[in-house]
C-alpha cells in the first residue's frame, strides 16, 4: 500500500491539474444525468466544468525533467 | 430541527471569521538578532494606555460593522519583545479573559515565559467563540541550532537557545498552546539540515505540536548567489521529510506544504503602534514606507470607520497576478508591505499586489515547488 497523503500535503501544479481535470469530468458526467430533468442546472454544471478546465496549466517538459532529477536525488538518500 | 438551526447559525457565525488586531506593546527588545528587520529602529517610549486601549477595543467589538462581519477578535501582542511591557500584556489578558469574543496570540522570544506563566495559566482553558482557535496561542521564536545561537543573541552577545528551550519546556509542562517560528537567512541555507534535526529532537521530546515553521529572510533575498547550496540542501531536506512522513503521516516542516496564502493585512487585520497610530499590519510599522501605510490613530474618534474603509477597500481589490496563478510553487510567502517597498509600479494597489517583484524569492519558491512535486511522486507510489 502507498502512503495516504492528506489534503494538506504538497499539491503541486501537476497534482492540481489532475484534481481540476477529475472535477471537470465528474461535473460533465453529472450534467449528462441532470440535463433531462433540469436543463438550467445542467448548463451551470457544464459552465463550472469549463471553468475548471480553463484552470489547467500546461507543464513544460523542462520542468518535468527537473522534477525527475530531484526525485532521483531524493531516492538516493532513502 | 431547532438544534439543527442553532448549529447552522453557529456555523454561520464562525464563518464570519476573526479580526486580527496587532498591538505593539513595546518597541524594545532584550535580544539582538542579527537579521531583525526592526534592528535599525530606535525604540520610543511606550505610550499605549491600558484604559484607552480597552475602551477602543470595546468600541470596535460593539460596532455594527464589526459584529456583522466578525465573530470575534484576536489580540496579537507584538513588539520588540512584547512581554517587556509586561503590565500591558497582563492587563489586556486579564481584562478580556472572560470575554468569549476575544482570544490572544503572542509573539515572544521566550525570555519572560516564567514571569508570564501565571497569566497564561489563567487563560489556557477558557473558551473562545470560534472553537477552532484557542483562547491563547504563544508563538516562540526558535531558529534551531546551530543557527539560533549564532544569530539570536542577547544584548550582551550571549547565545540564547537555552533560554528558549527552557521556555518551550515550561510551556509544554504547563499545557499552554504554543508553536515555534524559525527564521533562516540565505547565506546559512547549508545549515538547514542541522536545524531540521534540532527541531526534530524537540518534536521527539514534546510531540506533534513542534513543527519546523520556517520563514526565509524576505528582506534581504540572496537566492542566486546561494543557488547550488540551496538545491543540494533541499534534496537532503526532502529525503529527511519523506522518511519523517512515512513514520508520522505528516511533515515536520512547512517547507514543502502546499500553502500560498494571501495575507490578511488590511483586510481582516490592523496594527496599533506604541503611539496609537493604526497601520495594516506590523510589517507596515517598520517599513521604510510606513508614512504611506499609516491610515488612522486610535485617538481619532472615527478610527473604526477608517479600519472599516480599509478593510472594504482591500477586500474589494484582492488581486492575485497571473504569474502567481500559473506558478508551480506549492508554498510561497507574499508580504504585501515588502512588495510595496520593492515595486516600481505606480498605484498603491499595483505595488501592494506586485508579488513577482521579488524575483529571487519567486525563483526559490519555484525550486521548492519542484522538490515538493518529487516528494509527492515518491509518497504516492505503492
Amino acid at each position: 500500500m502507498g502512503v495516504q497523503i492528506p489534503p494538506s500535503s504538497p499539491i503541486t501544479i501537476m497534482n492540481k491539474n489532475k484534481l481540476l481535470y477529475n472535477a471537470a469530468m465528474s461535473l460533465v458526467q453529472s450534467a449528462s444525468f441532470i440535463g433531462p430533468i433540469d436543463r438550467n442546472l445542467s448548463k451551470l454544471l457544464l459552465a463550472k466544468a469549463q471553468e475548471y478546465k480553463d484552470q489547467i496549466v500546461a507543464v513544460d517538459e523542462k520542468v518535468e525533467k527537473e522534477i525527475d532529477e530531484f526525485e532521483k536525488g531524493i531516492r538516493e538518500g532513502l | 430541527m431547532t438544534n439543527l438551526r442553532k448549529e447552522s447559525e453557529k456555523d454561520c457565525e464562525i464563518q464570519k471569521g476573526v479580526f486580527g488586531l496587532e498591538i505593539t506593546t513595546t518597541q524594545k527588545c532584550n535580544f539582538n538578532c542579527s537579521y531583525c528587520f526592526e534592528k535599525e529602529f530606535l525604540p520610543e517610549e511606550n505610550l499605549l494606555d491600558i484604559n484607552i486601549l480597552t475602551e477602543k477595543i470595546d468600541q470596535l467589538l460593539d460596532s455594527e460593522w464589526f459584529k456583522s462581519n466578525y465573530t470575534g477578535i484576536k489580540l496579537i501582542l507584538w513588539g520588540g519583545e512584547p512581554t517587556l511591557n509586561m503590565p500591558l500584556c497582563k492587563d489586556l489578558m486579564e481584562t478580556y479573559k472572560d470575554n468569549k469574543r476575544v482570544c490572544f496570540f503572542i509573539y515572544t522570544n521566550g525570555s519572560t515565559t516564567e514571569q508570564m506563566m501565571d497569566t497564561y495559566l489563567r487563560l489556557k482553558e477558557l473558551p473562545f467563540v470560534d472553537p477552532s482557535l484557542k483562547k491563547l496561542t504563544v508563538q516562540v521564536s526558535y531558529d534551531g541550532n546551530p543557527v539560533h545561537d549564532t544569530f539570536r543573541k542577547n544584548k550582551k552577545g550571549e547565545p540564547t537557545s537555552n533560554i528558549v528551550k527552557n521556555a518551550i519546556k515550561l510551556l509544554h509542562l504547563n499545557g499552554i498552546n504554543f508553536g515555534l517560528k524559525s527564521t533562516l537567512t540565505w547565506d546559512n541555507y547549508s545549515f538547514i539540515l542541522e536545524t531540521w534535526d534540532d527541531i526534530k529532537s524537540l518534536h521527539d521530546e514534546y510531540g506533534s505540536k513542534i513543527k519546523y515553521a520556517l520563514t526565509m529572510d524576505y528582506y534581504d533575498v540572496r537566492f542566486k548567489e546561494n543557488k547550488d547550496t540551496i538545491k543540494e540542501s533541499l534534496i537532503g531536506l526532502a529525503t529527511k521529510e519523506v522518511k519523517f512522513y512515512r513514520e508520522h503521516g505528516y511533515f515536520l516542516s512547512n517547507i514543502f506544504r502546499s500553502n500560498r496564502p494571501l495575507c490578511a493585512t488590511g483586510k481582516n487585520m490592523a496594527c496599533i503602534d506604541t503611539n496609537g497610530e493604526i497601520y495594516n499590519c506590523h510589517g507596515s510599522v517598520y517599513s521604510k514606507c510606513s508614512d504611506d501605510l499609516k491610515h488612522s490613530n486610535i485617538f481619532d474618534k472615527n478610527f473604526i470607520n477608517t479600519i472599516q474603509r480599509n478593510s472594504v477597500f482591500y477586500k474589494n481589490n484582492d488581486i492575485e497576478p497571473e504569474e502567481c496563478q500559473q506558478c508551480i510553487a506549492g508554498s510561497c510567502l507574499r508580504c504585501n508591505v515588502r512588495k510595496f517597498e520593492e515595486s516600481k509600479k505606480e498605484t498603491l494597489l499595483d505595488r501592494w499586489y506586485d508579488y513577482p517583484v521579488q524575483d529571487q524569492l519567486c525563483e526559490y519558491y519555484r525550486m521548492v515547488g519542484k522538490v515538493g512535486a518529487a516528494i509527492e511522486s515518491i509518497l504516492r507510489e505503492k
